[in-house]
């Protein structure tokens, strides 16, 4: 009876309903070097489906009316930790949050909620290359002044309604907003079963950065290989979200 | 979640706890203490214990918006809520044990790079964070001397440039001389779109941090953090030390106290006094320097980087105010001011007429006279009020040796003095030079010190100079 009566607000406040944009296939220079790869070199990106925003609150609350196993306290800590859904004073977000970004899941849930979704978390190469693409009109260093200007800026209280910034292919807010999970966040910080077991991450720290980056003039891109290397799956954080990736184009879950 | 006891039990499992500790502590035989961490400009205290020791230090990085400079806001990155973030002191041979929290209101992953530690990183590695955890790490200070540290996760110069650096001083287990007063200073530039002085909320600009051409150059975090009412202290006889860093990203500081020598300095932040007074000691970005001076008279020392411009246009100044008795043998301050004219002998007192001094006639013309110069030739050492200055420049005021023998005074005036004399019971024993003075402006002088400070009265005419 609750959930009907919070569904029924949640409908009248104008959710945003995203599409999946197409992404063609293309080029892109891994920001910074493999082990496998050389400086400087391309890699092919195949045409895939990224989500047009980032998972909102409205649709992570409908996530969990279908799978309650990722109720706020239900999960166990090994899949999300303490602070899994911090935000939500009660068993959902505030209703004049459901179109801002979610935040505060772990990937595990993300994981859990694009497969509910018949979709996938993006790989890191795939979420970087849609990225990396400016806004209509724009270079590369209008991209840079977004993610500086976010930098720079004062925490907002409460994250903004999805639908601020735009790239060239249509992909909204991967940029001054929030951190967005990848599927393979942990790839450039592998570690245990690396054969460069002993050099942790030494490329993202001090001046290591400046021996494999292959693009200085995106100096500001660092912070986000810097914040995934500090990741572990089952963290969450305020401004770490998500959104989902697909091979063919879905049609959202009706209700 | 904790489960709740019955009271007594809760008790017992806590007296139990207290034990084990105890008993720990005892049987490992090293003490352990949490660090006590100091603010700008205050540095912890001196650690007395003579054993080592494991020390836990917390800090917990968080970004805030804080003032820059009046009107001027940035959003800062730090360590524990200040730039520069808290001054650690441990001591040589320590075990340290870091814990670095990330608030979750932070934006940004965040880590640690301690200079004072030997290891990969300095600590960068293992303490990266991201918003609302925690890292821990150990160490041990092998090393003694001051120690920058800062923020190494990528970009680094970007979280530097925001604010993330401070100081560790690994306290050598040769001390160093005990001073009366320590100091804590920062330096460090700040990159904004703005230009220097423009208002509001400044963004950082990547442009001029890659230029290296900052707005703004500070001690401890902002414009005038260390002037005024916020001006470090110290009184006259005491000694001081400053533990100077600079935490860049990019400039190198000639630091400099104007009014001071240096009486020691530890370059580079080691342990070695290895050189003796100087003027200005260059600190590397990234680096530090300890300075030892004591401080002989009262004033305002200004401690700045001698780029000047720097100084006088980006912020780079701060204030030592010493309390104190004046010593005029070190320093007299200013004894005069007066207008200089290369054609004439006799310098010309701003307040008097400025045309070329007319023949006194009347005594009160001669005492005028008198008066101009007097402050115009004598009051440099025999000061304004003919106090003088003991033991050094004999007085005038209420002087037994000139009311004894106007005839000397005036073969003084004529030819000079050297050698011992004693005025109202002090010794003195200087030289007082052969002023190029007229017969007509000894006659003056002498009148109008003799009518002087407590003095005869008599007036000296041109007559008997001569």
């Amino acid at each position: 009876m609750y959930r009907l009566f919070f569904l029924m607000i949640l409908i009248l406040v104008f959710p945003v309903f995203g599409e999946m944009v197409k992404i063609p296939a293309g080029n892109w220079k891994p920001f910074l070097k493999e082990t496998d790869s050389q400086l400087g070199v391309s890699v092919k990106i195949k045409s895939f489906y990224l989500d047009e925003y980032p998972a909102t609150q409205k649709e992570y609350f409908e996530f969990i009316g279908a799978n309650p196993e990722w109720k706020k306290g239900k999960v166990s800590p090994l899949f999300a930790d303490g602070g899994y859904l911090g935000d939500w004073k009660g068993k959902g977000p505030e209703t004049n949050q459901t179109n801002s970004p979610v935040t505060y899941v772990s990937w595990f849930s993300a994981n859990a909620y694009c497969q509910w979704k018949g979709k996938r978390l993006p790989l890191e190469s795939e979420w970087e290359y849609a990225a990396s693409i400016p806004p209509a009109g724009k270079n590369k260093k209008a991209v840079e002044m977004v993610i500086l200007n976010w930098y720079g800026e004062q925490k907002p209280e409460f994250l903004p309604s999805v639908g601020r910034y735009k790239n060239g292919f249509g992909v909204y807010d991967q940029h001054g907003m929030i951190w967005e999970w990848v599927f393979d966040f942990n790839n450039t910080s592998v570690t245990g079963d690396s054969r460069q077991d002993t050099d942790l991450e030494s490329n993202l720290f001090c001046g290591g950065g400046s021996l494999k980056a292959n693009d200085f003039s995106n100096y500001a891109s660092y912070m986000r290989y810097g914040y995934r290397a500090g990741l572990k799956g089952w963290y969450t954080a305020k401004y770490l979200g998500f959104r989902c990736a697909s091979d063919k184009k879905n049609k959202d879950n009706p209700l | 979640m904790y489960m709740k006891l019955p009271k007594s039990k809760t008790l017992k499992i806590y007296l139990l706890l207290m034990v084990i500790t105890s008993l720990f502590t005892v049987c490992s035989g090293q003490k352990t203490e949490e660090a006590k961490l100091t603010y700008a400009p205050e540095v912890p205290p001196h650690i007395d214990r003579t054993s080592e020791a494991k020390v836990i230090v917390n800090i917990e990085t968080v970004e805030v918006v804080g003032r820059l400079a009046d009107g001027v806001e940035y959003t800062f990155w730090t360590f524990g809520g200040s730039v520069p973030g808290p001054m650690i002191r441990v001591r040589e041979g320590d075990d340290v044990e870091f814990h670095l929290k990330n608030h979750p209101s932070s934006k940004m992953p965040h880590n640690i790079d301690l200079h004072a530690v030997t290891g990969q990183g300095g600590g960068a590695a293992a303490s990266l964070t991201i918003p609302g955890h925690a890292s821990k790490f150990s160490f041990k200070a092998l090393n003694p001397g001051l120690y920058i540290y800062h923020c190494a996760t990528s970009p680094v110069g970007m979280h530097i440039a925001n604010g993330m650096y401070g100081l560790i001083f690994v306290q050598p287990k040769d001390d160093l001389p005990k001073v009366d007063k320590e100091y804590y200073v920062v330096q460090s530039e700040f990159y904004t779109k703005g230009k220097n002085g423009e208002p509001g909320l400044q963004p950082f600009s990547m442009e001029k941090a890659i230029t290296e051409i900052p707005d703004y150059v500070v001690f401890n975090g902002s414009v005038g953090s260390l002037v005024e009412d916020r001006a470090i202290t110290a009184k006259v006889g005491e000694t001081v030390r400053l533990f100077v860093g600079n935490g860049g990203p990019n400039l190198v500081s000639s630091f400099h106290v104007i009014g001071e020598i240096f009486d020691n300095v530890y370059t580079e932040g080691g342990v070695l006094p290895n050189q003796k007074n100087v003027q200005t000691t260059l600190i590397p970005a990234g680096g530090s320097a300890i300075v030892d001076f004591k401080v002989e008279v009262p004033g305002t020392l200004i401690l700045v980087d001698h780029s000047i411009f720097r100084t006088f246009n980006k912020g780079s100044l701060g204030m030592l105010k010493v309390e104190g008795e004046p010593n005029a043998t070190i320093y007299s301050g200013k004894q005069d001011d007066t207008v200089y004219l290369p054609e004439g002998p006799a310098i010309q007192r701003m307040v008097t007429e400025v045309k070329p001094k007319a023949s006194a006639k009347t005594p009160k013309e001669i005492l005028a006279n008198g008066e101009r110069v007097y402050k115009s030739v004598c009051a440099a050492c025999h000061m304004k009020e003919g106090q003088g200055v003991v033991g050094v420049f004999p007085p005038l005021a209420k002087s037994d040796y000139l009311n004894a023998d106007k005839g000397r005074a005036i073969q003084i005036l004529k030819k000079g003095l050297s050698g011992p004399i004693t005025v109202n019971g002090q010794k003195y024993n200087n030289v007082m030079p052969h002023l190029e003075l007229s017969n007509e402006e000894i006659a003056s002088v002498l009148s109008y010190v003799y009518n002087q400070w407590g003095n005869k009265g008599i007036m000296v005419s041109e007559a008997e100079v001569r």
